[in-house]
């Protein structure tokens, strides 16, 4: 569901590659049935009920004598037993997650929606069990390193993993997907299907607007990635504004300015204090409490903060983070490291699809304009990015994929106001080609919002309708940030008085 | 005795009992007026859950209103409450007392103290006050706590995290559910009563003609004029039966084809659920029904038989509806248990077997041989004994 | 031919009939007479085998009604003492209803129909529901209802009650045309002046034992009393009285 630490990244190539052809890839009948018994998978189906199955298609839709890879889908049949014709279809982020690896956190954020429709998740090709194209050493790299010790290993294993997987990831890029995408449509039966798509799920979304305007009934966009953007050359500046709003809401409230002074200055000057000397940390794991050592860098701390920016929780305790490091505590922040460390792993990135799209649709776009991209607290998070990419294979991409989608079709555009990577910005940007759209902003809403407040209420409700226009949207603004954490050593002066009171 | 006169007899009671029961409007208004009512009745508790369900919905959106006294104490919360779909109202005075006098459904108390507790770190105790004893309160003070529990449980996780420590470390272990009953299977709760509709509308559905056909006859002293006639007292019985029996079955269609309206029509899955009962599940319901029929008709005309007048017969009559109420409220007070033998319980076999077709599930292979077995005995008992009855003279003359 | 042969009948303690015998001819009009509770419809019921003797025997024209009784039922026509009509079905199809217990053919059934109404005078009622008939209207059904398969032998309880002039006679003939037919009748009554002028022979039956059985005429002599309706209080009141058989 999030683009991951691809700040830490980096790398370039290039090639010469057809456009996925419009033609529909043989039919398959039957192509669900039930999921695995529990005896076989050691865990339940997600609901009783629930269809798996996989569809073949050609690694290359134009070469009948390419390769065929499975695609993995899963199907949550509607309740309703003669349901709505159209379905819903879930399309994950990254690039690189799982479809149907989130349809068990995510399906109950839509258990209203499959009361009337199927929803349906697809392993886009070259994640979960569609071919996935993984790499796992990149999750293998020790934090302990120096920070050009780190790179130097990234670019190593970005070189190794792209060797290892070879010519194949030429057809793993978002217009292949989206082919992908109609094909298991017409394969399940529908006639026109409705989208989720979430992070860079958008991006698959929108092109399949723009390709099966036909075949899509609505849309739903939560937390724009475009390809017209190219977010990797916009994420410091993102993040910086997301911590800047942060920052102003702690110097708003009394007790926060009090306790952790200017949020965005104190990261500032701690991010130039590491750039020129890196400190050795060590801290007790959060789970197991041995100790572990890593070396902070102003790159992994721009990383960290940017990282605990996606989410409404963890950023409640950027302030105190920032104040801790400020003070040569950086115990909160190596123990945030170490846990979103595990929780990546948890996302099941499949990292030669990850970095083949982005590589191929992304960092093309401002190849030679590394330098200027904004930085974020000293680092320039773009930059190791564009140093992966370098060593990635490059495919040519047809051009009118990279020019903004113009669609018809209903598209109900979600965005957070503290969305350190896919604001509200982006979402404006493609609303201004999309004639029916409308775009929802929760002012203290992070990466994606889906799951937050009514918003779950609100799409089932534009599903339903299959229009934006009557959609009464004022509860969004019900999502306020959530006040920074407050640590409890610097409150027993209240605590004092008032048990005083009581005696 | 079954010989080619002995059919013509039967024909002969048969085409006047019918004729003469299509004549009795008004019972035969009586007759239908359940299938009405019960198929009614079904639907109007299943919209009225469905309704229940948007108690707390305003333009389809959660709008739940949430008596809070003291919510400054607890700014956070009472935002997340909000967030989450509250209406968040305010109460001043003693919530306590007014929850108990009455004049409040239910409300939040977050204490003063709530606001130093929570400043030290501490859990401050929080007091949700309601009566349980009011069924409207039950689904707003589960959504408070709820969204309580949540609230409370993200911000216990960002203590820890905030001190270094996984959150993960609160948990010892990770209890995962999994509900094996299809969407279909939970149907049950809606669709459990149906089974029983049907069986007590198969047993009261010809109760005013097997009355009158018996002690009626027996009352307005037509039924020795009858006897005397060379007619055999089964061929009169058998025509009589086979009247109720066929009214039986037009009432039972009756009720089934509402029935089958209404399950197409009710919005089944805006409460979860999944309803699909096909044509070809009514088919086997119906021949599930029909040796109840046969021996519920049966057993109806044996009792009226020693009824003395009508009215009699028709109380007694009525009685048998408990008949079908013992094994169903024995599968009421033992959910989900099923032994072969049940199969050859005449009703709870029916009531298994028609549950498991409401909710998408098979019949086992033999079963309606069963059914018919069972039912056959029972109706070879019945008949021939209320046919035997009929020329007593206690009986003619009594 | 209905023969009755020391037919005795118990309720119980109280004993109804006792010890009854006498023959029913063909073509013979047997007027049976008697008080209230003298064992006239327990007669009655006994011939038609709604009841059982507690000893004795009734054949049939040699059928034993015992052990057939629905073949000697095809032989009968009954009009039982208050008799309902079926309220829901007109006349008619009252009557027919009864043909068509008997197995009547169809044409058959409607000649015999048709027959009955008009000789009862019921062309008015015959399509109306008997709901509502008048006592005379029902008595005109049920009486059609009874005889309208044609038996050979015709049992009537009291079936000239509440009948008026008119069909009182036309039922009068009618019976007197059904015994020129060969059949036999018998018939309860309370009119004397119907039975003096009906009867072929009288049954008088008291304390369940038959008392008198001769024709009008004898009885009325045997007794020595000068009406039929003196005979008949003197053969009442008298208290268990011997059997008196007037051949």
């Amino acid at each position: 569901m999030r683009i991951p630490l691809i700040g830490v990244l980096s790398s370039i190539l290039l090639c010469a590659c057809h456009p996925p052809s419009d033609e529909p890839a043989t039919l398959v009948g039957n192509v669900l049935g039930a999921c695995p018994e529990f005896s076989e998978t050691g865990r339940p189906p997600i609901v009783q009920g629930a269809q798996c199955g996989t569809l073949s298609v050609k690694e290359n839709p134009q070469d009948p004598t390419s390769r065929s890879i499975e695609l993995n889908i899963l199907r949550l049949p509607a309740i309703n037993p003669t349901p709505q014709p159209d379905p819903l279809f879930i399309i994950a982020g990254g690039p690189g997650q799982s479809a149907v690896g989130i349809a068990e956190p995510i399906w109950t954020t839509f258990s209203e929606v499959r009361k009337n429709r199927d929803i349906v998740f697809v392993d886009q090709r070259g994640t979960g069990q569609s071919n996935p194209l993984n790499c796992k050493e990149f999750e293998d790299i020790p934090y302990q390193l120096s920070l050009f010790e780190q790179q130097q290993r990234l670019k190593s294993v970005a070189q190794a993993c792209a060797e290892t997987l070879g010519d194949q990831l030429e057809f793993y890029t978002t217009p292949y997907a989206v082919q992908d995408l109609d094909v298991v449509r017409q394969a399940l039966g529908y006639q026109r299907i409705n989208l989720w798509g979430v992070s860079y799920g958008t991006r698959v979304a929108l092109e399949y607007m723009r390709r099966y305007p036909q075949a899509t009934r609505s849309s739903i966009l939560d937390g724009l990635a475009p390809v017209t953007v190219a977010l990797p050359w916009h994420g410091g500046e993102d993040a910086l504004a997301s911590l800047r709003l942060l920052s102003e809401q702690c110097s708003m409230s009394d007790d926060c300015a009090r306790r952790y002074g200017d949020v965005l200055n104190s990261a500032e000057t701690i991010a130039q204090r590491l750039a020129e000397q890196p400190v050795e940390v060590t801290v007790a794991h959060p789970r197991t409490q041995a100790p572990f050592t890593m070396s902070m860098n102003h790159q992994i701390f721009a990383s960290m903060i940017r990282m605990a920016l996606y989410t409404r929780d963890l950023s409640t305790l950027v302030p105190q983070a920032i104040a801790g490091a400020r003070d040569n505590d950086y115990s909160l922040l190596a123990a945030l490291i170490s846990m979103a460390g595990e929780q990546t792993t948890l996302m099941n990135i499949s990292y030669g699809m990850h970095y083949t799209v982005l590589c191929n649709e992304d960092y093309p776009q401002y190849q030679d304009r590394a330098e200027v991209s904004a930085s974020f607290l000293s680092a320039n998070l773009a930059e190791a990015f564009a140093e992966l990419c370098e060593v990635w294979p490059r495919y040519s991409l047809d051009e009118d994929y990279f020019t903004p989608v113009k669609s018809d079709v209903p598209t109900l555009l979600l965005s957070g106001q503290r969305d350190p990577v896919t604001p509200p910005r982006w979402a404006e940007q493609v609303s201004e080609h999309l004639s029916q759209a409308r775009h929802l902003i929760a002012p203290g809403g992070h990466h994606s919002i889906t799951r937050e407040g009514c918003v779950a209420q609100l799409i089932t409700q534009f599903i339903q309708q299959g229009s934006a226009t009557s959609i009464d949207g004022t509860c969004v603004n019900k999502i306020q940030p959530l006040p920074p954490y407050l640590t409890v050593e610097l409150q027993t002066k209240n605590e004092a008085g008032s048990s005083h009171d009581s005696d | 005795m079954l010989n080619k006169l002995f059919w013509r007899s039967v024909i002969v009671v048969l085409r006047k009992e019918i004729r003469d029961a299509v004549r009795d409007k008004r019972t035969m208004r009586l007759a239908f007026l359940p299938a009405l009512y019960f198929v009614g009745m079904f639907a109007v508790g299943v919209l009225f859950a469905i309704n229940m369900q948007k108690d707390h919905q305003q333009d389809g959106l959660l709008n739940v209103r949430v008596y809070v006294s003291g919510g400054e104490y607890l700014p956070d919360l009472t935002q997340w409450l909000t967030e989450r779909g509250a209406e968040i109202k305010s109460v001043t005075g003693d919530a306590y007392q007014q929850v108990k006098e009455k004049t409040l459904d239910f409300a939040l108390i977050i204490p003063a103290s709530a606001e130093a507790e929570r400043a030290q770190g501490k859990p401050a105790t929080l007091w949700l006050v309601y009566d349980a004893a009011n069924p409207k309160v039950h689904s707003s003070v589960g959504f408070v706590r709820g969204e309580v529990h949540a609230w409370s449980a993200r911000t216990g996780s960002l203590q820890l995290i905030a001190r270094g420590i996984s959150p993960e470390l609160r948990n010892a272990v990770t209890l995962r559910e999994s509900n094996v009953a299809s969407d279909q299977k939970m149907g049950i709760y809606i669709l459990g009563s149906l089974p029983m509709l049907l069986l007590i509308s198969v047993f009261i559905g010809s109760v005013g003609f097997s009355a009158d056909m018996t002690a009626g006859e027996r009352e307005r002293r037509s039924l020795e004029s009858l006897l005397i006639t060379p007619t055999p007292s089964m061929a009169i019985m058998l025509g009589k039966w086979l009247t109720s029996v066929l009214i039986t079955i037009a009432v039972l269609l009756a009720t089934m084809s509402l029935l089958s309206i209404v399950l197409n029509l009710l919005p089944f899955n805006q409460l979860g659920l999944r309803v699909d009962v096909s044509v070809l599940d009514m088919v086997y319901v119906f021949c599930c029904l029909l040796p109840i029929i046969f021996f519920a008709v049966a057993l109806q005309l044996l009792v009226a038989v020693f009824a003395r007048s009508f009215k009699d017969a028709q109380t007694y009559i009525g009685l048998l509806i408990f008949l079908p109420m013992v094994p169903i409220l024995y599968s009421i007070f033992n959910p989900g248990v099923y032994y072969d033998w049940f199969l050859w319980i005449p009703v709870l076999g029916q009531q298994v077997v028609m549950k498991e077709l409401f909710l998408g599930g098979e019949m086992a292979p033999y079963t309606l041989v069963k059914f018919w077995l069972v039912a056959l005995v029972l109706w070879m008992i019945c008949l021939p004994l209320a046919a035997r009855q009929l020329r007593r003279a206690r009986i003619v003359y009594g | 031919m209905i023969q009755i042969e020391h037919v005795s009948k118990q309720f119980g303690k109280v004993e109804a009939l006792k010890d009854v015998s006498f023959t029913l001819n063909d073509g013979e009009i047997t007027g049976l007479l008697g008080v209230n509770g003298a064992g006239k419809t327990t007669l009655m019921r006994l011939i038609y085998g709604l009841l059982q003797p507690s000893s004795g025997k009734i054949l049939v024209d040699g059928v034993d009604v015992a052990q057939q009784p629905d073949r000697i039922r095809e032989r009968l026509g009954v009009l039982p003492d208050d008799t309902g009509l079926y309220k829901r079905l007109t006349a008619r199809e009252n009557i027919r209803y009864f043909g068509e217990l008997h197995h009547l053919p169809p044409d058959l059934l409607t000649t015999h129909t048709e027959r009955l109404i008009n000789l009862l005078g019921m062309q008015n009622i015959a399509d109306r529901r008997a709901e509502g008939f008048s006592l005379g209207e029902r008595m005109k059904t049920a009486l059609a209802r009874a005889i309208v398969h044609q038996p050979q032998h015709i049992m009537l309880d009291e079936p000239t009650n509440g009948l008026d002039v008119v069909t009182t006679r036309a039922v009068r003939h009618m019976l007197l045309t059904l015994r020129d037919q060969g059949r036999s009748i018998l018939f309860s009554s309370h009119l004397m002046h119907e039975v003096t002028g009906l009867c072929d022979r009288i049954i008088v039956i008291a304390h369940g034992r038959i008392v008198a059985d001769g024709k009008v005429a004898d009885v009325i002599e045997q007794t020595g009393t000068a009406s039929l309706e003196d005979a008949f209080i003197y053969l009442s009141e008298s208290p268990e009285p011997d059997v008196a058989h007037v051949e």
